[in-house]
């Protein structure tokens, strides 16, 4: 099992299609992807789990990645996230 | 944040006639329009087809929530639209739309925008049973209701 605490950085922060990104790209990994924000944790390949965090530009959230291909998947997400979600600006 | 805050029992469409995501989109923006809530509706319907373009709204059990932000509001619009016979909607899961959340804020806040979000996708997680009690639901008022009530359990 890997965390790893990580800033939203992108102006719009966690919204619905930087979350579908995530979850399409969590759902090409095995191992099982957990969000958590203060006391919230949710299945990171969930949309509507991912929504109900409402997790704006400088929230930091942490990641918590477990299966057999937990490294890479955990470097694909963080990528994914510190890319701002190949999102214009 | 409630989605009652935003979401008011006349913005709720008991029925859609569409059959396409083109056709329920108009009918939405037009009952905005009806009751004069936005103007410019033509840029309003763009906006959200062009949102779906990116990849649909509809994230799959039976729900959608088209989305934009719309310079020409102030406050938040949320509407809720319900069709019986379900909508093509090119859903995550590929299944038709029961229960559509159209959601328009202004680009001035977007963290209110993702807490509205945050607010639809939460009445949402209730999942199937959700659904299921909105389309067996008599009125608008009653789906009002049912929403109230879901919300007092979440908080």
């Amino acid at each position: 099992m890997i965390e790893k605490k990580i800033k939203i950085i992108n102006k719009l922060g966690l919204h619905a299609r930087a979350a579908s990104k995530f979850v399409n790209l969590a759902n090409r990994f095995k191992s099982k992807v957990r969000i958590i924000k203060n006391d919230d944790e949710i299945d990171g390949k969930s949309i509507l789990g991912i929504l109900t965090l409402a997790a704006t530009q400088g929230t930091e959230i942490i990641l918590r990645v477990e299966g057999e291909d937990e490294e890479k998947a955990i470097q694909a997400l963080e990528n994914l996230i510190n890319n701002k979600f190949q999102e214009p600006e | 944040m409630k989605i009652t805050q935003w979401l008011k029992q006349d913005l709720i469409i008991e029925e859609l006639n569409g059959q396409t995501s083109e056709q329920v989109l108009k009918e939405m923006v037009n009952f905005l329009k009806d009751k004069n809530l936005i103007s410019k509706e033509k840029e309003l319907y763009q906006k959200l087809v062009e949102r779906e373009k990116l990849g649909s709204t509809g994230i799959g059990g039976g729900i959608a929530i088209p989305h934009c932000k719309f310079k020409w509001i102030k406050n938040p619009i949320v509407l809720l639209a319900l069709s019986h016979k379900g909508v093509k909607f090119n859903s995550l899961d590929g299944k038709p739309v029961h229960v559509f959340f159209l959601v328009i804020s202004s680009p001035d806040n977007p963290s209110l925008h993702l807490q509205i979000l945050a607010s639809v996708a939460h009445l949402a997680r209730k999942g199937g049973n959700l659904i299921k009690t909105f389309l067996s639901a008599k009125n608008s008022q009653q789906i009002y209701e049912i929403i109230k009530n879901e919300e007092e359990q979440i908080s």
